[in-house]
């Protein structure tokens, strides 16, 4: 039975069987050294004992603080420190597959004791998308994470969490399966957790 | 015992059921992390990568039977991110020493011993994946569609070009091992 995905008029086209033989007996041969699965579980357990050890997660609580007598004064300051953070770090993704990008949206500061609320903002480039979530270090990577809502206006999906002075790191878990990482937010490498977002919340007591 | 099965125990606390579900499918994911970063170390770091988000992703896996495909979905996704910090840090890396303009994150290290891992280098990472996911992997195009989000027709194309670019590099390969031979 000739389907879509063996047409040979279809886009593919012709299919090169002596490089499909090839490519397949190479992607066969070979395969991870010794002992690999027991480092990566050994990694894992890790892992997971590192995000016991983290602090609690913090609740996220949207809206403001009730210290605001300042706000005018630290929003401008964030605003300067967010375009530093921005000018430093960032290098532009070149090379990156342009269908997977996500959009850039950095959170804003705001006032609020020690701690910041921080606002989160992403753009998914799937419409079926269904559930977005924020995963950091302030919530110990869980899986349940920060659900982020969507903005009916402007696509985005959206989210506030209160957090304390300090580098924070963070990706998205999009419908359960898929670990985004903002490629236009800054973003640090990390030896255990690979590629994440991270974000400086400054400290000005 | 089904890969539904095992999940199922990993919920319910059986450690041992992750290892089984690990020992399963990293062959198959370490290959093709290897086929894309170039290298034998970085594919285990991507592999610890994978496991980790799979692990705290567990809990929110729905689609019952289909558990490699959900393995891979998260694969490719490390994959890309890990090529994208690379070629960060290559940039960056470059401009520090001054050595001249960096070489672009989709270059793969080849090794000169293998036609095939030099061919596959000089593939562009879109072409390579959807040439692995489709002819090393066996997936089908829908499946690769819901995998990658891109669109079963252009996924065609770029299997098509991939093989095209992969035949003109072996093509070119085999004549100079001849000419040498």
């Amino acid at each position: 039975m000739t389907t879509a995905d063996h047409s040979p008029e279809d886009e593919e086209g012709a299919v090169p069987h002596e490089v499909v033989a090839r490519v397949q007996a190479w992607h066969a041969s070979g395969g991870p050294p010794a002992g690999a699965i027991d480092r990566a579980l050994e990694h894992l357990e890790r892992q997971r004992e590192r995000s016991r050890s983290l602090t609690p997660p913090v609740v996220p609580r949207v809206g403001r603080s009730r210290r605001l007598r300042y706000w005018p004064a630290l929003a401008a300051a964030a605003v300067v420190f967010l375009v530093g953070i921005k000018a430093l770090t960032w290098n532009g993704v070149k090379g990156a597959d342009q269908a997977f990008q996500a959009s850039p949206m950095i959170g804003s500061l705001a006032s609020g004791g020690t701690l910041r609320v921080v606002s989160f903002a992403v753009t998914l480039p799937r419409e079926e998308t269904r559930d977005v979530r924020l995963v950091g270090d302030f919530n110990g990577w869980g899986t349940g994470g920060l659900p982020l809502a969507r903005n009916p206006a402007t696509g985005r999906w959206e989210g506030t969490v209160e957090l304390p002075p300090g580098l924070h790191h963070y990706t998205y878990l999009v419908d359960g399966t898929r670990w985004v990482i903002d490629p236009g937010a800054p973003t640090a490498g990390d030896d255990l957790l690979g590629a994440t977002n991270a974000i400086v919340v400054p400290d000005t007591r | 015992m089904t890969d539904a099965e095992l999940v199922a125990r990993v919920r319910g606390g059986d450690a041992s059921a992750f290892r089984e579900l690990v020992a399963r499918h990293y062959d198959s994911c370490w290959r093709y992390a290897r086929a894309h970063v170039g290298d034998a170390a970085d594919a285990e770091d991507v592999m610890q990568d994978v496991l980790w988000s799979a692990y705290v992703a567990l809990d929110g896996y729905t689609e019952e039977g289909r558990f490699r495909q959900w393995l891979f979905s998260i694969l490719v996704n490390r994959v890309r991110n890990f090529q994208v910090a690379k070629g960060r840090h290559d940039r960056r890396f470059a401009a520090l020493d001054d050595a001249g303009p960096p070489e672009a994150a989709a270059t793969v290290p080849p090794d000169e011993d293998d036609d095939m891992s030099h061919a596959f280098a000089q593939l562009e990472p879109i072409l390579r994946e959807a040439v692995l996911l489709k002819h090393a992997e066996g997936l089908e195009y829908r499946e690769m569609a819901a995998l990658t989000g891109v669109g079963e027709s252009a996924l065609k194309m770029r299997v098509k070009r991939g093989l095209e670019q992969l035949r003109a590099v072996l093509a070119s390969r085999d004549g100079r091992n001849h000419d040498n031979g």
